[in-house]
């Protein structure tokens, strides 16, 4: 066997080795290119993804690509070794090619991003891991790869099913459900679906590219393989679908308050002007002229308005999926050329933008260990994809919330001084300064402001008790000390920082002097198709997709309504009898088509579909004896147990014994 | 013990698609001597051979080969017997000497002068590239690849597939190497007849996947006769024969090629009152080609031309 | 030894015919005497590039005729013809034999006297009286 993977690495050198000069080129000048820490840098990681993903997929589809000649894998083949070993020796040359080819560079990488004084923020040695994911994902491409160049199919468009399969993995890993937080939901995505791939390419050689040849395991994994293949159709599908249906349709509404206190409701529709309208259902008009109201015009009106992300769990949650590096930090200041971080252990970090070391921290002091944490802080300097510095940050002095109490922090002087201090038995979620002075707190029990004393300006006690984060706004009014208070409801996708996705149930109107004046429910009035539309694309989902709830809880959708769940059962059910009937046209043993059943079960509609791909259909001839259609595959007639007429003789037939011995 | 054959195979089938590209095979291949395999393009020879390596998996029936179900060979059988395809594929970047350095490791019988005599045989240089051998050359290097090992059991798919002569022949004349050593069994199919009729101890005829002949060579030239029929007049309507190959008439003759002539084959005919009756023996070719051409009665009798 | 044999493929003649007719005619111009060696079966095999058995099977019938003999250890010889064949048996594989030879001699136009002279050219040619001769 080693002679066969000394065979494979010399046969295959020809594409790691340019690949991985290449790359290494290509990560060179991207280092030294980048402001930021490359290794979370979204401009660095989408070339690396592309490059595990192109010498994953080429070096695994390559291997196979050599022997693509029938009369070549013959000569692969036949010698006295198995064909596990055969695949084994495969495997082994190219996964230790891409090793190199990826692997190298990637560590060249982290250990040069690990210098100090090269980048001026933060280092963890777990930054390292979406370089690691990315890694995994292009293993993942090569088995991808492999099958797709092994498997003998029917339908030519089916071969590329495990390149979706592939797809499909990659994209559900850096998704993250609530129940999982980390990395770990990516590796295991990863893993889960490698393994499944490789298994599928293992038994893809064992069959030599057929399907019937291989052994159960292979079996069930090709057909899972291609199952999420389909998956991944039906949802670009779907997708496709709902751009297509809602294209003209798609309408979005927000609420927006003006300055005056007053709530408007603003419809978008494609293709038409932004609507505006108050809660009687009126549009708003200029006062001039009479003109309905443009957005941009209403833009001037609305008033400023402060976003907190409320979260009482015990991690900050990560608040960027397209930014990794707010998994471990967020750039919180920059003062005196001195980039100032709040990291995930909870303190800020300075870090001099000209040497690039560090060089002070500021903790909360004065507190138990275990709740000298800062939050993580509502705003930030975000970097947009060119690496440039998007000022969105905070105000000059600006306070830090920890669980218990709230720090003015004053980056210049190195200086954290205690505002406000809570209940005992009340927690901190959240908390912004609003400018003057002002910061908005928000806790398990109130809404509260505090001036720049520390002393309560005013108070609104609340009644979300979530353990889930939400999220509270906080308007200012032109008449002194009102304010506007929304607060939203918990939406699952409200996990992200998606401005639009964020919905609020009520507004409280609040001021110093009298407390709460009045309180606003929002439901969006205006919208005609919106309800329709949100419930066709469910149901077609739950018709093309399969009745896992794992599915809907890695998009993100954590309860599945019942409804919606029946139909998929349904769908379901009726795949498993489509699948009986034809195990039964083609007599199928009673053991198989149990299989099949309950597969069908599980994956519904795109399992049926794999099912289509993957089975070899035998042909069906008259039997001789008893004329009713029986397949070829068995000897004997499944209704009158008969054989199979032997071939017919017409009188020109030479039979002699032949001498042995 | 080693037993009778090397090969048998009972009901095999295989079916592309709904079409039977070979059925209900029963063949047995007995130990030691040659047996050549013959059939038209697209009989389903490469079919047959691919099923009894374990390279493609039957429809219905079962085979062995050496002993062991061809459903699921083991390395040990694989090490057994050698293959060579009609396309001799290499690797093409390989050279002479990297072939024989890549095959050698795997085959702990490895018979380096066997190797050598091959390769000098067809006048191979070590160091040349797979890619720059012509296709003889490549023909002489896959075959000492595969004789090297000291197979008990070669089989090779029509190896003098686009061979010049010389490689042809070099080729028989390897085949004829290996009879030297009684237990060593040669299975071919090809459509060299020369070089078939010279080598084969046996023969089996695959039609349209069908097995319709499988006995020695010897035999299938004695059973294919052919008989010239004379008459003095137009020659009368042919009654039923059986075994009737092929049967072509002209003015006053009809020429009859038939399987197994014995005497109620020579009754009927002699009812006929022809005035002559000649039989006769066939080459090996014609008896082929009648055997596996379009089966029936031609008709040659031209109409008088009309003077004006 | 000048026994110099080539076999033709493709031809109505089965191969071990003509070795044998070969061999036989060898050995009735006088090419091959008594005492002569034959190759070995496999040498043979080697020279005309033929399966052993087909040499083989020609020199067994030769045998069997009584042509030839193999001894065990030393090779194969040519020994002196046995009338293995009776009078009647040889007659009757004479006669068609003599039958082709009048109907081509028919066709070309040959007169019964012509074909006579011509016969008998070739049989003091093959030295036939002498080869008989020795026979008795």
């Amino acid at each position: 066997m080693r002679t066969l993977i000394q065979k494979e690495l010399r046969e295959n050198l020809k594409l790691a080795l340019p690949g991985l000069l290449i790359f290494a080129l290509v990560l060179l000048r991207l280092f030294q290119n980048s402001e930021t820490q490359p290794l979370l840098s979204v401009s660095v990681l989408r070339p690396i993804e592309f490059f595990c993903f192109v010498l994953g997929l080429g070096l695994g589809w390559f291997q196979i690509h050599n022997e693509r000649h029938r009369d070549l894998w013959a000569f692969l083949v036949h010698r006295p070794l198995t064909r596990t070993q055969i695949c084994a020796a495969k495997l082994t040359a190219g996964l230790s090619l891409y090793t190199l080819a990826v692997g190298l560079p990637l560590s060249g990488l982290v250990i040069a991003s690990r210098i100090p004084g090269e980048f001026a923020s933060p280092f963890e040695w777990e930054m390292a891991l979406p370089v690691a994911a990315d890694f995994l994902f292009g293993i993942v491409w090569y088995f991808a790869g492999m099958l797709t160049g092994l498997r003998r199919a029917r339908w030519y468009a089916s071969r590329g099913l495990p390149l979706l399969a592939a797809l499909l993995a990659s994209i559900l890993g850096p998704i993250q459900p609530s129940w999982l937080p980390g990395f770990w939901q990516q590796f295991l995505v990863l893993t889960v679906g490698g393994i499944i791939l490789a298994v599928a390419a293992w038994g893809a050689f064992q069959g030599d590219g057929s399907h019937r040849s291989q052994p159960l395991c292979s079996r069930g994994a090709t057909t899972v393989a291609l199952a999420m293949g389909v998956i991944l159709i039906s949802l670009v599908f779907q997708g496709l679908l709902e751009v297509l249906l809602r294209g003209n349709q798609a309408e979005s509404s927000r609420f927006e308050v003006s300055r005056d206190g007053t709530v408007y409701e603003i419809i978008e529709r494609a293709g038409k002007a932004a609507e505006i309208i108050d809660f009687a259902g009126q549009p708003l008009k200029e006062p001039v002229t009479g003109r309905k109201l443009n957005l941009a015009s209403f833009d001037k009106l609305v008033a400023d308005s402060y976003a907190i992300n409320v979260d009482f769990g015990d991690r900050s949650r990560l608040r960027n999926l397209l930014q990794p590096s707010s998994r471990f930090y967020c750039l919180w200041q920059n003062v005196d050329r001195i980039n100032w971080y709040w990291s995930r252990e909870g303190r800020l970090v300075g870090y001099d933008t000209v040497t690039k070391l560090p060089v002070s921290s500021i903790v909360p002091v004065g507190f138990p260990a275990i709740e000298a944490r800062f939050l993580r802080p509502q705003t930030e300097i975000e970097t947009d994809a060119d690496d440039e510095l998007t000022d969105r940050g905070a105000p000059s002095t600006d306070t830090l919330a920890t669980r218990q109490a709230i720090y003015e922090v004053n980056v210049a002087t190195r200086d954290a001084r205690r505002l406000f201090k809570t209940a005992p038995d009340d927690r901190i979620g959240g908390a912004r300064s609003i400018g003057n002075g002002a910061t908005v707190v928000v806790t398990r029990c109130f809404i509260e402001m505090i001036g720049a004393d520390g002393t309560v300006d005013w108070q609104l006690p609340h009644a979300v008790a979530s353990p889930r984060p939400f999220w509270v706004k906080v308007s200012r009014l032109d008449s002194t000390n009102q304010f506007a208070v929304w607060v939203g409801d918990y939406h699952p996708i409200n996990r992200r920082n998606a401005v639009g996705a964020r919905r609020y149930s009520a507004i409280s109107f609040v001021s110093s002097e009298s407390g709460v004046k009045k309180q606003v429910k929002l439901q969006p009035s205006g919208l005609k198709n919106r309800q329709a539309l949100q419930a066709w694309s469910y149901r077609l989902s739950s018709v093309i997709m399969p009745p896992l709830p794992v599915v809907y809880q890695l998009l993100g959708w954590e309860s599945v309504p019942w409804n919606l769940l029946r139909i998929s059962f349904a769908v379901a059910v009726v795949c498993a009898v489509i699948g009986w009937r034809i195990g039964k046209h083609y007599h199928y043993e009673s053991g198989t088509q149990i299989g099949w059943f309950v597969f069908h079960l599980m994956f519904a509609f795109p399992g049926l579909i794999a099912f289509l791909c993957v089975q070899e259909w035998p042909a069906r001839e008259s039997c001789p004896n008893c004329k009713k259609l029986r397949v070829v595959v068995r000897a004997k007639c499944e209704h009158c147990d008969a054989e199979f007429a032997p071939p017919r003789r017409n009188g020109t037939e030479v039979f002699e014994p032949l001498a042995t011995g | 013990m080693k037993s009778e054959y090397v090969i048998r195979t009972r009901g095999l089938t295989r079916y592309f698609g709904a079409r039977p590209a070979v059925y209900e095979l029963d063949l047995e291949v007995p130990r030691g001597g040659v047996f050549a395999f013959l059939g038209r393009n697209g009989s389903g020879k490469s079919t047959v051979i691919r099923m009894l390596l374990g390279l493609l998996q039957p429809t219905r029936g079962a085979g062995e080969i050496l002993g062991c179900d061809i459903r699921a060979p083991t390395p040990e059988i694989r090490g057994r017997i050698g293959y060579l395809t009609e396309e001799h594929q290499l690797y093409r970047w390989m050279s002479v000497q990297e072939c024989e350095r890549f095959q050698s490791r795997f085959y702990p019988r490895w018979n380096e002068r066997i190797f050598r005599g091959v390769i000098d045989h067809f006048g191979l240089k070590a160091g040349a590239r797979v890619k720059n051998l012509s296709r003889g050359e490549r023909a002489g290097l896959c075959l000492g690849l595969t004789l090297a090992p000291d197979p008990e059991l070669l089989i090779l798919d029509d190896p003098a597939l686009g061979l010049d002569p010389v490689a042809r022949r070099s080729l028989v004349e390897s085949m004829i190497q290996l009879t030297r050593q009684s237990d060593r069994t040669i299975f071919f199919s090809t459509h060299q007849l020369d070089d078939m009729e010279r080598v084969a101890d046996y023969v089996a005829v695959l039609d349209q996947g069908v097995l319709r002949a499988c006995c020695p060579l010897d035999s299938f030239r004695e059973n294919v006769r052919q008989v010239q029929l004379r008459f003095s007049g137009t020659p009368p309507k042919l009654p039923k024969i059986p075994g009737l190959l092929q049967a072509v008439r002209t003015d006053r003759a009809i020429r009859i090629i038939c399987v197994h002539y014995d005497e109620t084959v020579d009754g009927v005919l002699q009812s006929l009152n022809p005035t002559e009756l000649e039989i006769s023996e066939i080459r090996l070719e014609d008896a082929l080609i009648s055997y596996l051409g379009r089966h029936g009665e031609k008709s040659f009798i031209l109409p008088e031309t009309v003077q004006p | 030894m000048n026994l110099n044999i080539t076999i033709t493929t493709g031809s109505t003649t089965p191969i071990y015919k003509q070795i044998t007719e070969q061999v036989r005619h060898a050995a009735a111009t006088g090419r091959l005497t008594v005492a002569d060696q034959l190759p070995s079966v496999r040498a043979l095999a080697e020279e005309l590039v033929l399966n052993p058995n087909t040499v083989a099977r020609a020199y067994a019938d030769l045998a069997r005729e009584g042509l030839i003999e193999s001894r065990p250890g030393r090779g194969v010889f040519v020994i002196q013809k046995r009338k293995v064949f009776r009078r009647e048996e040889g007659r009757r594989r004479l006669e068609p034999l003599i039958d082709t030879l009048i109907g081509e001699a028919m066709a070309m136009d040959f007169t019964p006297d012509q074909l006579l002279e011509a016969f008998e050219n070739k049989l003091s040619e093959w030295k036939y009286e002498e080869w008989s001769s020795s026979k008795r």
